[in-house]
């Protein structure tokens, strides 16, 4: 499967040390206030960092582990259980395709293949300009729509390959 | 009949407080709290609703295990993970009308005596984040939500969790795990939610949909409700239906209306005219039906006595052009995806089958690939930690049962497909 | 009484606990389940699915038992047809994608898998699919992890937390991604307890010591006791071919890395394995003869030029009770003198062994709260940390913590008082019980300890005049308080009860004229009427020059605190007992080479009086013997009647002589309420505030510091240095 995690993913240790601004801090404390303990603020501070930089990475986790004073190897073994948080940057733009059942039955496969030919990558990599990435979803809650895919945040439904390049066109 | 869950729906803006105001939202509230909580639990009870995550299991019984721990700290968890594939329901309420889903919510925290909720939302769902967030705060703002709602001295404060991807953190213990920042992994039942949930705390999980039912029963009273729609399993439910359909969407239902209704009547046949091949009626988990099942009934018991279940009500329909070998292979990469690979069966069992999947996808699928599906099956089946491997081993034996020679030709041509 | 429920397992009717699971039951019953991922020490998980049995009537075919609490009238079948086939397909998955590399692994012949694969009789197996990509194994300074081995069973991770609240190891990943990792999979870096080592079912754990040593089926096995710290944990020794190659935890009990991997010291090439005597300056080798003639020769001179009490004894908090009292009886029938004692006074706690009495370590967990006055106590007596994670972690109790830094425990306290020292939190602590004064977490602390009806009280490792006190007082302030001291070396408890101690004979009894003539008339000799000089003094005599010649066995004054090298080197004649040339070795004019507790018979007393025994695992390395016997062959030389075949001869004599031991069974603890000192505020400590200001006190050692022995761990040393660098 695509979505094999390598091992060394994680490990990068030194190299592009992120630092944590002002503000993703001060958001993770914010959020820490709304649960009884601080283990709970594990998933929602990820999503701060994430959405923050783009991706998650050892400093990230450390990071967290240190700040809600979680061992670091269960904030490990949490990010690494959701197949949602990234490990490296997406494009500018990250296309979510769905491709299972109510989707698969109206042409998702084939939409995947023109999504690849047309941005020249496969699933997971970034198009050379970095404009968009593409990872393939399972369902997104959008059967009605199917085929359906998500670009960043906004929903897009009855796909077909003419509607993905005027789509696409929109986002710069 | 008439439309209740999604009667708000299309009204332009429902998820603005104020227009939901105008259409009756929070009219239920002050009724609730002129009834002791137990009364209102009772009230469930009399209404006799199941609960509509996919379980179906009785919500006034589960509230009353709760409420009747001793102690304050409590918590109440909207289930709004909806991660069963082709369920689409629960994202309209949370779209169109959240003021239900939190008018539901505080009303049953009251019940239980939680003051405490959470709305775990998928993360699939980026709208609903903001929609949700502003429509609590708008809450907040009027008093719905907070200390001392409508000068009651019920309190109640809800905020949302956002999962990262996981579609066991749909199962409820499953949830609480991912709740507390920890691996959506299931836990041991004994002890159940309603009396060590979250956080070792009391805890009453609810699907969305179920949730939303709660401020009609309070208005129309438990008795009015439990003779609306199937005798067994009364209210109204949400259909969603996807695939080959004319018109794919949600669809409010008496509980109990036939699969020809919902797919002939509501939407309008199959698509291009075709015939009909499959359907599963009630999401990814349940097993496979035929066109000799269209006149079953979609409860809980009718589609069990068929040999399925009703499961999220989630309809998927595929035409006579259809290869179930491709049916069973999606299905099960998706199984094979989201397990949490914490129990040997389930971990195990689904990338065996996936690899023997992937084989026949290739056009390398061997004489004796049916009987190996069946043999991994068998070795799966009744096993589990959880219902999620019980589940990733229904579309491959329900296809098998039904259309064994889309295998066979499979198997002979070695046909590639993806 | 507690309400019980019948269940049947097999035909086999018992009544449980309604608590207990199935498979409890099904123990009870004498009915064996297979198992994988359940254990005692864990709570229930329930990942393998191995464990299922058939319930009657139950609408779910399979039931896992490790999980399902029984029901009144439950009928259990645990091996039908249809559930050998289920486990035979469980165990078929589990082989999928597990190397079938048994030749080369360690846990052969000890693995469950490999037991169970055996014992349900697996053929070749359906799956003829790929096998999933192997990752890479890991590797650590002392145990390996070969990832592919793994059955996930979580049981490394669990005990890692549940029972050790170190949480270094955890699932990541997801489905059949699954792995067991550390933090971002770098290299273990823990306690290296090897507790994950010993629970792992098969071979995904496995230790760098014992790599390609032996089978399992082909070791000796020899019961001892760890002899590092005051815990006493009960272990095993591997042997072949008489050299030990393993050291288990006995009956599944708890050891600490020191205990586990600590033992390789007795193998290290600075064993001293001839006596040594210098001869123009120099220590040189020499035969036994040789040296013993200079020790007897220059004691004697001594003693009959400046009499009996210008020599001194330092005993041991290592060698054996036997041994420890062998050394008194030396001293003071050989010699003549009292002048004997521990340096290792020094570094307890005031008040133990008269008010500080300790409680079983096993009852830690049954006590309401735990509080512990010093953070440090997971890494001195590692066994009592465990016990207090127990009783958070298992017994959910409550853990009130006073720590300065931040260490495992303060992950599970329900209250943390973050105060330098203890003295300092009880400053604030106990005016907030006595009159609800206090805010934040003093006031939680005390609200917590009100309320209490056991508290379970741990003592720090050293507690000065002024602490002493307030700790007296907080102990009457609290309902049902037991204390629990932390002691860090294996036998002082031993030693104190042998009497190695100036004012008093074995067992507490004081250098008076009924007792002193009591033991002359057993011993057979004469012996001095006043007490001696305690270990302080004596340093001060040496200083002074009233004191001539020091006896030291198993201690290292030198090694531990440099300042003491000068005060020794004022000694005309030094003799050190030891099995290293240690710092203080060096310095001595005769070095007798001895052995060390896995050469040796014998008994040790541990922190909570319980008396236990070792026994020899190897033959002692080259020349070196027994301290009891070396110390009866010089007291022989000097004209004492000494004749003991075995260290069970002197416990024999113990026994008569000493009350508190007359029949104290091995493994037993003897109540406190027996010592002769038992109420009497006697201080067994050298330590008081005065003493703490003197630089006579030597600094603390956590877990792994630099002991004598410690540092001649080469695993523990890799440990360590591997700790520095990371
Ligand atoms: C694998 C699995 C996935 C589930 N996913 C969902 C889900 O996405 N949404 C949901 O409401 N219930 C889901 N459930 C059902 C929940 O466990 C639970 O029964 C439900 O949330 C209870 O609410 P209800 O009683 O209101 O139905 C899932 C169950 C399983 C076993
Ligand atoms: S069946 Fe087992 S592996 Fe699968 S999701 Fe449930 S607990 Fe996890
Ligand atoms: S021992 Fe019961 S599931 Fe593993």
């Amino acid at each position: 499967m695509s979505d094999v995690i390598e091992d060394s993913r994680f490990c990068r240790s030194g190299g592009d040390k992120i630092m944590f601004s002002d503000a993703v801090v001060e958001a993770i404390n914010q959020v820490r206030q709304k649960y009884p303990d601080s283990q709970g603020a594990v998933l929602p501070s990820l999503h701060i960092i994430q959405k923050a930089y783009g991706h998650l990475s050892y400093e990230a986790m450390r990071f967290v582990s240190q700040h809600l004073r979680v061992p670091e190897s269960d904030v490990f073994g949490t990010a690494t259980f959701y197949s949602l948080y990234r490990w490296k940057s997406a494009g500018k733009h990250q296309i979510q395709i769905c491709h299972n059942l109510s989707c698969s039955l109206l042409g998702a496969e084939s939409l995947i293949k023109h999504l690849e030919q047309k941005l020249g990558v496969c699933e997971g990599q970034v198009t050379k300009d970095g404009r968009f990435s593409f990872i393939r979803m399972e369902c997104i809650g959008r059967c009605d729509g199917a085929p359906a895919m998500l670009i960043d945040d906004d929903y897009h439904g009855e796909l077909t390959p003419q509607k993905i390049d005027e789509v696409l066109k929109k986002y710069e | 009949m008439e439309k209740m869950l999604l009667k708000r729906v299309d009204i332009p803006n429902a998820n603005d407080i104020d227009v939901a105001l105008k259409h009756g939202a929070y009219g239920a509230l002050s009724a609730a709290f002129g009834m002791r909580p137990v009364d209102v639990v009772n009230e469930v009870k009399r209404a006799t609703l199941r609960g509509r995550g996919g379980a179906g299991f009785p919500t006034g019984l589960k509230w009353e295990l709760c409420a009747r721990v001793p102690g304050s700290l409590k918590y109440l968890l909207c289930n709004a993970d909806e991660g069963e594939p082709g369920t689409i329901k629960d994202r309209f309420i949370l779209h169109q009308d959240p003021h239900l889903l939190i008018e539901g919510m505080v009303i049953s925290g009251y019940a239980i005596g939680a003051e405490r909720g959470y709305i775990y939302l998928r993360y699939e769902y980026p709208k609903a984040i903001g929609i949700l967030e502003k429509a609590i705060e708008q809450a907040y703002a009027k008093g719905y939500l907070g200390k001392n709602i409508l000068g009651k001295g019920v309190n109640f404060d809800l905020s949302v969790h956002r999962g990262a991807g996981a579609y066991i953190c749909g199962e409820e213990t499953a949830l609480i795990e991912s709740l507390e920042g920890k691996r959506g992994q299931p836990r041991i039942r004994p002890p159940f939610p309603a009396s060590q949930g979250a956080w070792r705390k009391p805890t009453v999980i609810n699907n969305v949909e179920t949730l939303s039912n709660i401020p009609f029963i309070i208005g129309m009273g438990g008795d009015a409700y439990a003779k609306i729609g199937a005798e067994t399993a009364p209210g109204p439910k949400i259909y969603g239906v996807s695939g080959h359909v004319n018109k794919p969407g949600v669809y409010e239902l008496p509980m109990g209306t036939t699969l020809r209704e919902i797919i002939y009547t509501h939407c309008g046949g199959i698509k291009g005219g075709k015939k009909l091949k499959a359907v599963i009626p009630g999401g990814a988990s349940t097993p496979i039906l035929t066109e000799s099942h269209l006149d079953v009934k979609m409860d809980f018991n009718s589609l069990v006595a068929a040999g399925s279940m009703l499961g999220s009500g989630a309809v998927m329909v595929m035409d006579e052009t259809v290869d179930m070998v491709n049916v069973a292979y999606v299905l099960v990469r998706f199984f094979a995806h989201e397990s949490c690979g914490k129990c040997t069966p389930c971990r195990e069992g689904t990338a065996w089958l996936y690899q023997v999947y992937t084989r026949l996808m290739h056009g390398e699928g061997k004489e004796g690939d049916i009987d190996l599906l069946l043999y991994i099956c068998e070795t799966v089946k009744g096993k589990c930690f959880c219902p999620l491997g019980e589940g990733a081993i229904q579309p491959v034996l329900s296809s098998i049962k039904h259309f064994r020679a889309d295998y066979e030709a499979r198997i002979k041509s070695g046909v590639v497909s993806h | 009484m507690e309400n019980t429920v019948t269940v049947t397992i097999d035909g086999i009717t018992v009544k449980v606990k309604p608590t207990a699971t199935i498979l409890d039951a099904a123990k009870q019953a004498g009915v064996r389940i297979p198992v994988l991922c359940a254990d005692d020490k864990l709570h229930p998980y329930g990942s393998c699915r191995i464990c299922l049995v058939e319930i009657e009537k139950s609408p779910r075919k399979f039931t896992p038992s490790c999980t399902t609490p029984v029901a009144d009238n439950m009928v259990v079948k645990t091996m039908t047809p249809d559930l050998f086939e289920a486990r035979k397909r469980i165990l078929e998955l589990l082989l999928c994608h597990h190397p079938l590399d048994c030749p080369v692994c360690d846990k052969a012949g000890n693995c469950q898998l490999q037991d169970l694969v055996h014992e349900y009789g697996l053929g070749p197996s359906k799956f003829t699919e790929k096998k999933r990509v192997v990752p890479p194994n890991y590797k650590s300074a002392v145990i390996d992890r070969e990832v592919a081995r793994c059955v996930l069973c979580g049981k490394c991770v669990r005990v890692c937390r549940e029972q050790n609240a170190v949480g270094e190891l955890a699932f990541t990943r997801r489905g059949k991604e699954s792995k067991v990792s550390t933090d971002f999979d770098q290299q273990l870096d823990c306690e290296f307890c090897g507790e994950c080592v010993e629970i792992c079912p098969v071979g995904a754990l496995t230790t760098k010591q014992f790599k390609y040593r032996g089978r399992t089926w082909n070791m000796e096995r020899t019961q001892s006791v760890c002899n590092y710290c005051g815990c006493g944990c009960r272990m095993v020794y591997e042997t072949r071919q008489g050299r030990i190659v393993r050291v288990r935890s006995a009956a599944r009990n708890y050891l600490c890395g020191k205990g586990r991997f600590g033992w390789d010291a007795v193998h290290h090439a600075d064993r001293l394995t001839t006596p040594l005597v210098r001869v123009s300056g120099e220590l040189v080798p020499a035969t036994w003869d040789e040296a013993l003639a200079m020790v007897v020769t220059n004691l004697n001179v001594i003693k009959n030029k400046r009499g009996a009490d210008s020599i001194g004894g330092l005993g041991s908090v290592r060698t054996t009770n036997e041994e420890s009292y062998l050394f008194q009886k030396f001293m003071r029938s050989a010699i003549g003198t009292n002048n004997v004692d521990m340096l290792a006074r020094l570094k307890v706690p005031k008040g133990l062994n008269t008010t500080f009495f300790s409680g079983e370590l096993s009852n830690i967990s049954g006590h309401d709260v735990v509080l512990v006055l010093d953070g440090d106590v997971a890494e001195l007596n590692p066994l009592t940390g465990i016990e207090i994670v127990r009783a958070v972690n298992r017994n959910y109790k409550k853990l009130i913590l006073v720590n300065s830094g931040y260490n495992k425990l303060n992950r599970i306290a329900s209250c943390v008082l973050e105060y330098v020292s203890p003295d300092a939190a009880l400053a604030d602590l106990l005016p907030a019980l006595k009159s609800g004064q206090g805010t934040g977490a003093v006031a939680d602390a005390a609200a917590i300890l009100k309320e209490a009806t056991s508290v379970a009280v741990i003592i720090p490792a050293r507690l000065p005049d002024g602490t002493y006190y307030q700790v007296r007082e907080l102990l009457s302030l609290l309902k049902g308080a037991t204390t629990y001291p932390v002691v860090k070396r294996s036998n002082f408890l031993g030693a104190l009860d042998m009497g190695v101690l100036p004012g008093y004979y074995p067992g507490y009894q004081k250098v008076s004229p009924d007792v002193v003539s009591r033991f002359a008339s057993a011993w057979n000799c004469m012996l001095p009427e006043i007490p001696g000089k305690n270990a302080l003094e004596m340093l001060d005599a040496i200083k002074q020059g009233s004191i001539a010649a020091l006896y030291i066995m198993g201690d290292d004054p030198a090694g531990s605190d440099a300042g003491l090298k000068p005060v020794l080197e004022k000694l005309e004649f030094l003799v050190v007992q030891d099995i290293f040339l240690t710092e203080t070795a060096k310095m001595a004019d005769v070095v007798l080479p001895a052995v060390s507790s896995a050469e040796k018979a014998g008994t040790l007393t541990s922190l909570e009086r319980r008396l236990q025994g070792i026994s020899p695992a190897e033959e002692p390395l080259g020349d070196a013997q027994p301290d009891w016997n070396i110390l009866q062959t010089v007291a022989k030389k000097m004209g004492s009647a000494m004749h003991y075949a075995s260290p069970s001869d002197i416990m024999k004599e113990i026994r008569a002589l000493v009350p508190l031991y007359a029949d104290l069974a091995v493994g037993s603890v003897w109540p406190a309420e027996k010592s002769p000192l038992h109420g009497s505020e006697t201080n067994l400590s050298l330590l008081s505030d005065s003493v703490e200001k003197n630089d006579v006190i030597t600094s603390e050692r956590l877990l792994f510091s630099s002991g004598t022995t410690t540092t001649r761990s080469k695993e523990l040393t890799t440990v360590c240095t591997f700790k520095v660098e990371a």
